[in-house]
């Protein structure tokens, strides 16, 4: 992972998408937080592998994903092919690569393309097809990134970017139980449970955010309703379901804690009893009332 | 006991009783019963009481129970020795939702834990700290002439006209004579000719300054601190104790003395001051301690100090209703006490100054 100052990719995603795409492009994950909470980071930014950019809504994310590829490709902009590269058909439209781009000056980092599940899709992960000169490539979603599409806030150089609210809100929804599945590469050494890694996010933006993010149970109702109506009750009842069962198991803990001390709340000095105690306030003071909202 | 506790053990129930009971809750939510045995004498009460409380873990799957041994008088090495034999022949599902404290001299300074009470050692010694000081303070009210002096000052402060003897036996919750022999150690102060009725003619210094210098055995104070690095608001902690003790607490100290004098003249605040009332001076430590997990009690000599709670006894609650920020207030008189805590002499000096101008809302 590598020193990504958040502010300086907006103005240079800014500078080199058309005003089209900029329009609907959401960034999401850690460096939407970075940004976000930039006054208060160790020098404005966060060590990162990616950047996400969402591209919603869904009706439009091929041809603005197509425009956005191709533009900044031509910026000088190189695609990804780690996990090898495009495919000569659609099918299996899970065997599709997602597109990743790196920077024309770095390999520090790379862009990729996400874009928010079908309306009331329960599915955990979904693929769109997309062709590019090249062959063919995928858009991932997953289920409740469409909650971080709600209302998202714009950034100076009017990139939009995703609320810390909505962000925590679908990393809890996304781990109502605390799985096996382990993060694709490493952090700092240590193999980690993306359940962890995603609710200690959840943990470090709650910390960030502070007493205002009471504030945070108006965003999470009005995105759930408008997001995935019908399922609001339902959803508000579990959502903390995984940060329960993170705070109980020691080992877990330890984990969301590690990925918190060198992700956002790097050079902040939070021990792992003082994230603790974020996390019980956080208990207290949105999940309980939220679960218990009518 | 539980009905399905063995016979053994309920024969052994006389040995292993308990003194008193609580309950908290662990950090995952699940609550935590906690026994607390007293001067514990004899090894095979420990071994009763072990007994005891496993068969009710055994009868109840959740329970999780702590058991805290204040001022055994059992070794140390002892109680480890006999706590380990213990767990070597409970079953891991019982031993693992049973912990035994140690607690000397009010202080918790050795815990051994069963598995499901996890690594979260601090926090738990913490809430088991603040249980701690939810012991009753000695059962005794202030010393009359305590009682006394701090109506007679509050009436002082806002002009009322001089009481009787009975009224202030009434008000102060003391027999005629006792009234009889505090007002005689004002007599320099009170107004003269005024035989039946008592009140103050001017400011008591000496008493008032005795009466400062005992503030501790009138009153008790609990200190609690904040150890989560982010210290909650002062608006947000006092709004939620507010929440969760309702009419049994009152704002005191700088908020009190802004509601008092308009002009106040403090900026920032120190700390927040909450007066808790009850029948027996017994404080809420716990239930405040609920309010944000970021709190622990501290010591009186601490810079973490962000709560002073003080204890006061149901009779001598006198409170005011801000109408603004819609709480209670504590009376002049504890206000003045909280800022000289404090070391706000010459505010405290202030105060009293207005208040007797009649400066106040």
């Amino acid at each position: 992972m590598n020193f990504v100052e958040p502010a300086r990719l907006l103005e240079r995603l800014a500078l080199e998408l058309p005003t089209e795409v900029r329009e609907h492009i959401v960034l999401v994950g850690s460096l939407a937080a970075a940004y976000h909470y930039r006054g208060q980071l160790a020098n404005a930014g966060v060590r990162t592998k990616d950047a996400d950019l969402l591209l919603r809504p869904r009706g439009v994310a091929v041809e603005q994903g197509r425009i956005a590829t191709t533009t900044l490709q031509r910026a000088g902009w190189r695609v990804q092919t780690d996990y090898g590269g495009p495919r000569a058909t659609p099918h299996p439209i899970e065997a599709l690569p997602a597109i990743r781009l790196y920077p024309p000056d770095s390999f520090d980092y790379f862009v990729e393309f996400l874009t928010v599940p079908p309306d009331g899709s329960d599915r955990p992960k979904e693929w769109l097809e997309i062709e590019l000169p090249d062959g063919w490539w995928g858009l991932p979603s997953l289920r409740y990134l469409g909650l971080t599409a709600w209302s998202p806030l714009i950034s100076e150089p009017g990139i939009p970017y995703a609320r810390p609210s909505t962000m925590a809100l679908a990393n809890l929804l996304s781990h109502k139980a605390l799985d096996s599945d382990v993060i694709s590469k490493p952090l700092g050494g240590r193999a980690i449970k993306r359940c962890n890694k995603d609710l200690g996010r959840v943990l470090a933006l709650a910390r960030l955010e502070g007493e205002s993010y009471l504030d945070w149970l108006v965003d999470w109702k009005r995105a759930l309703a408008t997001n995935l109506p019908g399922q609001t009750q339902s959803l508000s009842r579990s959502v903390g379901s995984g940060l329960r069962a993170l705070v109980a198991s020691a080992a877990d803990f330890d984990e969301a804690w590690f990925t918190c001390t060198i992700g956002l709340l790097s050079g902040a000095n939070v021990s792992k009893d003082q994230l603790m105690i974020t996390a019980q306030r956080t208990l207290g003071d949105l999940i309980e009332p939220f679960e218990n909202m009518e | 006991m539980t009905s399905s506790s063995p016979s053994k053990i309920q024969a052994a129930a006389s040995s292993a009783h308990i003194d008193r009971r609580a309950e908290i809750s662990h950090p995952d939510g699940v609550p935590i019963q906690i026994e607390v045995r007293h001067g514990l004498q004899a090894v095979r009460d420990l071994r009763s009481l072990l007994l005891e409380l496993a068969a009710r873990i055994h009868a109840a799957s959740t329970t999780r129970l702590i058991l805290l041994l204040e001022d055994s008088r059992i070794s140390r090495e002892r109680l480890a020795e006999e706590v380990a034999a213990a767990r070597r022949v409970l079953a891991p599902e019982v031993s693992n939702r049973l912990a035994v404290a140690v607690v000397e001299g009010g202080h918790i300074d050795s815990l051994a834990t069963g598995g499901e009470f996890g690594w979260f050692e601090p926090e738990l010694v913490a809430r088991l700290q603040g249980l701690n000081q939810t012991r009753p303070i000695p059962d005794t009210r202030p010393h009359s002439h305590f009682a006394i002096t701090k109506i007679l000052v509050g009436r002082w402060l806002r002009r009322l006209e001089p009481i009787s003897r009975a009224e202030l036996a009434a008000a102060a919750g003391y027999s005629i004579p006792t009234i009889a022999k505090s007002v005689s150690g004002l007599s320099g102060y009170l107004v003269p000719g005024r035989a039946d009725r008592v009140g103050l003619a001017e400011f008591p210094d000496k008493a008032w300054a005795d009466l400062v210098s005992r503030t501790d055995e009138a009153r008790k104070t609990t200190y609690l601190g904040d150890v989560s690095g982010q210290p909650r608001t002062w608006s947000y902690l006092q709004s939620r104790i507010s929440e969760a003790l309702g009419d049994r607490v009152a704002v005191g100290g700088v908020l009190a003395a802004r509601f008092w004098d308009p002009r106040f003249d403090l900026s920032g605040m120190p700390r927040l001051d909450i007066s808790t009332r009850s029948a027996h001076g017994e404080m809420p430590i716990d239930e405040i301690l609920r309010v944000d997990p970021g709190l622990v009690p501290v010591d009186r000599g601490s810079s973490a100090i962000r709560i002073a709670v003080h204890g006061v006894f149901e009779h001598d609650w006198s409170v005011a209703w801000d109408d603004q920020r819609h709480i209670s207030v504590v009376n002049p008189v504890e206000c003045l006490l909280d800022l000289l805590e404090m070391r706000l002499e010459s505010q405290a000096e202030a105060l009293i100054e207005r208040l007797r101008r009649g400066e106040r809302p």
